[in-house]
């Protein structure tokens, strides 16, 4: 199987340069999203079990070409980037067209991507419009693949509280992958040098890229340093006495004293109720 | 009339705190602008659900009872909700930030090529009743004030963005059916696995059995949280002093939980302890001192010596 990979690189979250004027969006060092590097290696383990080959596909100018150097370390067969001076301005569906006339050009039977940019723009969209054009299956959350019994995939996906989803979908699909999915290992030089590469431009694809010319109908229409959000202030409640108050700011200024029910028994007594209080709360 | 719509997020029978706050959000959204607040409540059984939607403030339940939408179905529920986008063009289309709406979410924008703000902080109408948001972005860092158009811009709310505030209304229900071939829906769920207590992040776990100072023994803690299904931790003197690994450290420099229930043996809760789990929603602490700082911020306090009721515990376990 052939599984194609988007990579993208990100900026580093300690050094983010605000857009000036004119740029449309923010300017920093480079470094491989997150994401993006789990997904390469869920690819290059899934490849040395199951056989086939791992692309590396981006849209990306020559300056991130020493970030996805680091990723082809990681195991790819080979990297393909796309670039022309026009896809500076491309929004998140026309990279996403992009990358799916690629990705029938490639013949890919598995295509993979990072869930969101966690040092960049962060919508997360790029899988899902990737599908809706291909007219493929989608999976986001991803933190483990496994080839299905007979055909299609079978993916793991990550839900609130480290529960997981097991989900299995046919094949062609894409599966966006989550930056929590593993740790990935180090770019390897060997890895590096035996990877095949290749730079194109839209020529051949640009007919298939129609979507360049319709961006998605939102705008950007100004960017600042994030605050952090304000927390409520705690000021103890007058009408509690004053060695209250102070043991109340002593404490952290905690508001709430909501106790509703306070034990004091042997420990056998206390035990038996402490079991009462979880069986009530269906804890146990 | 175009409305705000609202994705009504429910689970075990219960609309979800999430959905009630996205709720709130929406009818706030839509009392400024002037418009209703529809809201989206897909799956079975889920009719007695309408009634806690109109008390949230929902003027319209646009109501999807169909067995094929039950759990974790995107692909059925992106494509009645588009049909549902498509007939209403509503204002602006609201999801909460957990992991299965906001996966609807981003579906969703991507079928109808619509705006997207994902993890938003602030939401209102521009004076030509465009959407304005604001939304972090790059690694949380920046801040960025996005403009969404027509049609159905989709956002979904950070946690905390919206207020779970009563405000009686007595929906109108419309029913829509689901227009989905059956053979459309391609993701089959084979099983949900449940995380293990042991190592899961202290940060997602859902119950938590922590120890502080009055406890010796910590071999006995581990093994009541293993009867109980329950993540160990326990405060900075004993990890400082190896009781515990580093990792299990709950507080400001260790880890902030918010589990379901924390118990807390030994513990007098010193101000950065209580920081750390203080959004924990139900509080047990055992302790010899009445007066510590975590015994007032109890739910349940225990005046016992911590060991003692830990090795009591044990026993009627067995």
């Amino acid at each position: 199987m052939h599984i194609v990979v988007c990579v993208k690189d990100v900026f580093h979250p300690h050094d983010l340069r605000l857009p000036a004027n004119g740029q449309k969006s923010p300017d920093g060092l480079r470094m491989p999203n997150r994401a993006d590097e789990c997904a390469v290696e869920l690819a290059v383990r899934l490849r040395d079990q199951e056989g086939g080959r791992v692309t590396l596909l981006s849209i990306a100018p020559p300056e991130a070409e020493e970030t996805l150097e680091s990723l082809v370390g990681l195991g790819a067969d080979a990297l393909v980037r796309v670039w022309e001076a026009r896809l500076a301005e491309a929004d998140v569906a026309a990279v996403a067209s992009v990358l799916a006339a690629v990705m029938r050009r490639q013949q890919a039977g598995l295509a993979l991507c990072g869930d969101r940019a966690v040092g960049g723009a962060g919508t997360g969209l790029t899988g899902p419009l990737l599908a809706e054009i291909l007219g493929w299956p989608f999976v986001g959350g991803a933190v483990a693949l496994e080839a299905g019994k007979k055909e299609g995939m079978v993916v793991t996906r990550l839900i609130e509280r480290g529960d997981r989803q097991v989900l299995y979908t046919p094949l062609p699909a894409v599966v966006a992958v989550s930056p929590e999915a593993l740790t990935p290992g180090y770019p390897a030089l060997a890895k590096i040098r035996r990877a095949k590469r290749e730079v194109c431009g839209l020529e051949g694809i640009a007919s298939e890229a129609e979507a360049l010319s319709a961006p998605l109908p939102m705008t950007v229409i100004d960017w600042a340093i994030a605050k952090p959000r304000p927390r409520k202030l705690f000021a103890p409640p007058s009408t509690a006495s004053a060695a209250d108050r102070l043991k109340m700011v002593m404490g952290g200024g905690m508001a709430k004293k909501a106790q509703d029910s306070s034990v004091e028994a042997p420990p056998e007594k206390a035990a038996e109720q402490i079991l009462q209080f979880l069986r009530q709360e269906k804890l146990i | 009339m175009t409305a705000v719509l609202c994705y009504a997020e429910h689970q075990n029978g219960r609309l979800t705190d999430a959905a009630l706050e996205i709720l709130g959000a929406g009818r706030a959204l839509a009392d400024r602008a002037r418009s209703q607040l529809a809201a989206a409540l897909f799956g079975t059984e889920t009719r007695p659900l309408i009634e806690t939607l109109g008390e949230h403030g929902a003027d319209r339940v646009l109501l999807c009872e169909e067995a094929r939408l039950d759990g974790y179905a995107p692909e059925a529920a992106v494509h009645a909700l588009a049909d549902i986008a498509r007939q209403e063009t509503p204002r602006a289309v609201l999801f909460a930030d957990t992991s299965h709406s906001a996966d609807l979410a981003v579906r969703l924008a991507a079928r109808l090529r619509a705006a997207f703000a994902p993890r938003c902080t602030s939401l209102a109408f521009d004076p030509e009743g465009r959407l304005k948001v604001t939304r972090t972005a790059y690694a949380d860092k920046l801040q960025a004030t996005v403009l969404c158009e027509q049609p159905a811009p989709i956002v979904t709310l950070q946690p905390g963005t919206g207020e779970i505030k009563p405000a009686r209304r007595t929906p109108r229900v419309e029913e829509r059916p689901l227009t989905l071939p059956q053979e459309a829906a391609r993701l089959k769920l084979l099983q949900t696995l449940k995380a293990d207590p042991r190592t899961v992040p202290l940060a997602q776990a859902e119950f938590i059995v922590s120890g502080g100072n009055g406890v010796r023994d910590f071999a006995l803690l581990w093994e009541l949280a293993d009867r109980l299904g329950a993540s160990v931790g326990g405060s900075r003197v004993v990890c400082d002093d190896g009781r515990l690994p580093r990792e299990r450290q709950i507080g400001e420099s260790g880890t902030t939980v918010r589990p379901r229930c924390y118990l807390a043996f030994g513990i007098s809760g010193a101000s950065q302890h209580l920081r750390g789990m203080q959004d924990s929603k139900l509080i047990i602490a055992i302790n010899t001192d009445r007066h510590a700082p975590l015994m007032k911020l109890a739910n349940m306090a225990v005046i016992a010596d911590a060991e003692a009721v830990l090795r009591a515990l044990l026993d009627q376990l067995d």
